[in-house]
C-alpha cells in the first residue's frame, strides 16, 4: 500500500467512497470493511496501536448512528424487514426495521472511516504533496505554503494554550469557545505569514512552475490496477448487493 | 485568480488555527456524544461545534476580498486535514469544496464588495444547507423521522450563524481596527482612519 502513487490512491478511495455514498447495501458495505483490514493488516506497515487509536472515534461516531437510526428511523421509508419481527431490549422494543436501519448506517460510516484510515495510515504526507504537485500539478506556491502551515502545526497548538495560559493568569475566564485567545493568535498568523513568505522568498522560492525536483513522484501500472480494481469492485458490488 | 505567496501562507495558517480550534472543541463533541449515545440522540454531539467548520473560509474571503478565496482555503484545509491523518481522508476534499462554494456564493452576490453582516450570516446558511444535503447522502438522512433531522438542521444552523456569521466577521474587523490588517483591503479602510485621528 505504501508503493501506490498517494494521488491515485486518494482518487480511488475518493471515488469508492462517493459509489458507497450513493448506495446503501450493507453487504456491499461489510465488503469493503473486510478488505479495508485486510489490506491494512497485512499489506501495508501501519502500526497496530496507531490504528486502535484512530479506530475510537470511527466506533464511536458508528454506535452514536446506530442508536439514532434505533430510535428515530422513519418507518415508512426503512422497511426493508417485516413490521412484526422485533427485539426486545431491556428498556425499549425497537422494531425490527428500525434495528436493520441502524446497523446500516453504523455500518456505512465505518466502511467510509476504514477508507479513509486505509489511506491516512498508508500515506506520508510530504509524499502526497509532492504527487499533488506532479501529477495534478498544483502550483508549488500552494504546495509549499501548505507544507510550511502544516510544519507549523506544533508551534500553532503551543502558541494557542500559551494564549490561553496568559488570559487565565490575567485573570480572564477562557473556555475552549472563547474567541479572545484565537483572535491573538490571528494576530500572530499574520505576522508569521508576512515573515515565512519573506525567508521563503529571500531563499530563492519564486513558486513558479518551472523548477527542479529532488523528488519526482510517478504513476506505475499497479497504481491503476489498484484504481481499477476497487473502483470495479465497488461498482459491480452495488450490482450484485442492491440492498 | 492570483494570490502572493503571503496570502497563501495566510490562508493555510488560518485553516491549521482554526482546525486546531476546533480540535479542542471536539472534546466537547465526543463527551456529548457518548452522553446523548444511549438515548439515541448521539448523531446531534458534535452539531453545536459544526459552525466552526467555516470560519475559515468566511474570514480569510473577507480578508483578502478576492474571487475564490473561500473555496480554496477550503480546499487548502482539507489537504491539510489529510496532512493530519483525518480518519475519513480524502472524501473531506468533496466536503471541503462544498463548504468554500456556501460561503463562496454569498460574497459573489454582493460583488465581493459587500462584507456586512448580512453577507456574512447569509454565508454560514448557505453553508449550513449545503453540508446538510451532504450529510444527508452520506448518513442517508431519508431514513431518520423528520423531527431528528429538524433538530440537527437547527442546532447547525444556530451554531454556524454564532461562530461563522458572527464570530468572523468580529474576529476580522477586530484585527482590521487593530491595525495587523494594514497590508490587505479590509485593513485599507480603517488606514485612512487612523491617519486622520
Amino acid at each position: 500500500m505504501e508503493r501506490l502513487n498517494p494521488v491515485v490512491k486518494a482518487a480511488a478511495i475518493l471515488a469508492g467512497a462517493l459509489i458507497l455514498s450513493f448506495t446503501y447495501s450493507l453487504m456491499l458495505n461489510g465488503l469493503i470493511l473486510f478488505l479495508s483490514i485486510v489490506l491494512l493488516l497485512f499489506c501495508s506497515k501501519a502500526k497496530k496501536k496507531t490504528l486502535v487509536k484512530i479506530l475510537i472515534p470511527a466506533f464511536l461516531a458508528a454506535l452514536a448512528i446506530f442508536f439514532t437510526g434505533c430510535f428515530f428511523s422513519n418507518p415508512g421509508e426503512a422497511s426493508q424487514l417485516p413490521k412484526n419481527a422485533s427485539l426486545n431490549f431491556a428498556l425499549a422494543s425497537i422494531s425490527g426495521s428500525s434495528f436493520y436501519n441502524g446497523l446500516k448506517l453504523a455500518a456505512r460510516i465505518l466502511s467510509f472511516a476504514f477508507l479513509g484510515i486505509l489511506f491516512a495510515l498508508t500515506t506520508d504526507g510530504e509524499e502526497f504533496v509532492q504527487s499533488l504537485i506532479h501529477q495534478c500539478h498544483l502550483s508549488p506556491k500552494y504546495a509549499y505554503g501548505v507544507l510550511a502551515a502544516f510544519h507549523l502545526l506544533p508551534v500553532i497548538r503551543e502558541e494557542l494554550s500559551r494564549t490561553r495560559l496568559a488570559f487565565k493568569v490575567r485573570g480572564i475566564p477562557v473556555t475552549p469557545f472563547s474567541l479572545r485567545p484565537v483572535f491573538a493568535m490571528l494576530v500572530n498568523t499574520v505576522h508569521w505569514s508576512e515573515s515565512i513568505a519573506m525567508a521563503m522568498e529571500s531563499k530563492g522560492f519564486s513558486g513558479e512552475e518551472k523548477r527542479t525536483y529532488y523528488h519526482v513522484t510517478k504513476v506505475h501500472w499497479y497504481d491503476w490496477a489498484f484504481f481499477a480494481g476497487l473502483v470495479g469492485l465497488l461498482l459491480l458490488g452495488s450490482f450484485l448487493f442492491p440492498l | 485568480m492570483n494570490l502572493k505567496l503571503k496570502d497563501i501562507l495566510m490562508v493555510a495558517i488560518c485553516a491549521v488555527l482554526f482546525g486546531v480550534v476546533y480540535l479542542g472543541m471536539t472534546y466537547f463533541g465526543s463527551f456529548l456524544t457518548t452522553v446523548l449515545t444511549p438515548s439515541g440522540l448521539g448523531i446531534l454531539g458534535y452539531e453545536p461545534v459544526y459552525g466552526v467548520w467555516f470560519m475559515a473560509a468566511v474570514f480569510t474571503t473577507m480578508v483578502i476580498q478576492k474571487p475564490g478565496v473561500g473555496v480554496v482555503t477550503e480546499m487548502l484545509a482539507a489537504i491539510l486535514e489529510v496532512l493530519m491523518g483525518n480518519m475519513f481522508g480524502p472524501i473531506i476534499f468533496i466536503s471541503g469544496f462544498i463548504q468554500g462554494i456556501g460561503s463562496e456564493i454569498a460574497f459573489a452576490a454582493g460583488k465581493y464588495k459587500n462584507y456586512s453582516y448580512r453577507t456574512t450570516i447569509t454565508a454560514s446558511v448557505l453553508c449550513t444547507v449545503f453540508t446538510f444535503i451532504w450529510t444527508g447522502v452520506r448518513q442517508n438522512y431519508l431514513t431518520f423521522e423528520p423531527g431528528i433531522l429538524v433538530a440537527i438542521f437547527m442546532i447547525r444552523l444556530a451554531s454556524s450563524i454564532l461562530f461563522c456569521g458572527i464570530g468572523s466577521k468580529l474576529l476580522a474587523d477586530g484585527l482590521a481596527k487593530a491595525g495587523v490588517l494594514k497590508a490587505y483591503p479590509l485593513g485599507q479602510k480603517y488606514l485612512d482612519f487612523e491617519e486622520e485621528a
